[in-house]
């Protein structure tokens, strides 16, 4: 009966080494199924929701400069003055983005290791 | 052959007399979005025709639609954004059949015209604006200088913020007009290769349009999310403070 119960826990353990052995050779599949790394398409779709924002903030201060100028008369000041707003307001567009993005992706990782 | 591009033309269907200057025909474009409103209407009317316990095909489609929207509301919004499920659930809806009509042959997408979307999404901004003013009155303002703020960045800080605020819609736009426009100009060109390369050369351009005709059904529906999904974000922003 001992020896039984000895023979299973010691199949049990190397079951176990086998199994680190295993993780410690594969650390990029690991590190894959818990979100470490991301796949092509949603990093396309990173890229694609970054430039628009980006782009979209430069595009909006250039419309206002421009709709200012055209109002005052006052050519070339605020399509610069707006240009420059414009493209700090795409940047922080950006970085309100991804840092959403981030928290979102760090809840959803929690929640995996809370369900494991 | 039609070339790439002719697809996206407006043509008027029923044409009605100019006012003011202003055409006012029923063009092609809105055929289609009163054929998505009616399409989507009649769906849903018939799925949930009798409500079921042990859902039908037809009403689970229709429940898993509406599972994902109030999913994605109570994520991203919370529990005061549930009255907003209507207003989301239609544009949801008329944004993601306007993406799948289009892919019919001698269909119009909609949502490939910078105009019909665009004032869909100011309409949208508009919407969170009017929801942020009710629940949070002059409040609301502080999005564009946020308490604790030192006061000197002040004349920095509030363009920024307010570009930042406009640029919203036309960033929502340009996230699906684009997609729209490239998908379907791409399946164009590449079933004109197939014309051109005739019953020899057609086979690989036909195996790629197929591939590519599937992915675009994915994309569809991906950017239709996406655009509610920012829609709640721009939402959630403008109920709570930063």
């Amino acid at each position: 009966m001992t020896e039984q119960h000895q023979s299973s826990e010691h199949a049990l353990k190397d079951i176990e080494n086998r199994l680190n052995a295993l993780r410690r050779e594969i650390p990029v599949d690991h590190a894959r199924s818990s979100g470490g790394s991301y796949s092509v398409g949603q990093l396309m779709w990173l890229a694609f929701n970054v430039v628009s924002d980006l782009i979209a903030g430069v595009v909006c201060g250039l419309g206002i400069g421009y709709g200012l100028d055209y109002w005052l008369g006052t050519r070339p000041v605020f399509i610069a003055v707006f240009l420059i707003f414009g493209c700090m307001a795409g940047i922080l567009n950006v970085v309100r983005f991804l840092r959403q993005y981030e928290e979102r992706q760090r809840e959803k990782q929690a929640d995996i290791k809370g369900k494991e | 052959m039609s070339g790439p591009i002719e697809q996206f033309e407006i043509k008027p269907v029923i044409t009605l007399p100019k006012i003011d200057g202003i055409d006012l025909s029923f063009t092609n474009s809105s055929l289609f979005m009163a054929l998505a409103v009616g399409v989507g209407s009649v769906f849903f009317i018939t799925a949930m025709h009798k409500r079921r316990l042990i859902p039908t095909k037809l009403q689970s489609v229709a429940e898993i639609v509406y599972e994902l929207v109030s999913g994605m509301i109570n994520e991203m919004v919370g529990p005061e954004g549930r009255k907003f499920i209507p207003f989301i659930f239609t544009l949801f809806t008329f944004v993601v059949l306007g993406n799948l009509l289009g892919l019919l042959p001698y269909s119009f997408t909609y949502t490939s015209h910078f105009a019909a979307v665009g004032t869909l999404s100011v309409f949208s901004i508009l919407v969170t604006v009017i929801a942020g003013l009710k629940k949070r009155g002059l409040n609301w303002f502080t999005n564009f200088f946020p308490k604790g703020t030192p006061f000197a960045i002040a004349p920095i800080l509030v363009p920024i913020e307010i570009i930042s605020f406009c640029s919203k819609p036309f960033s929502l736009t340009v996230r699906l007009t684009v997609n729209m426009m490239v998908g379907h100009i791409m399946l164009k060109v590449i079933a004109g290769f197939i014309y051109g390369l005739s019953f020899w050369g057609g086979w690989l351009p036909l195996v790629f349009i197929s591939i590519l005709t599937v992915f675009e059904m994915g994309i569809a529906v991906l950017q239709a999310y996406i655009y509610t999904i920012l829609t709640c974000v721009y939402l959630s922003d403008a109920l709570h403070a930063h």
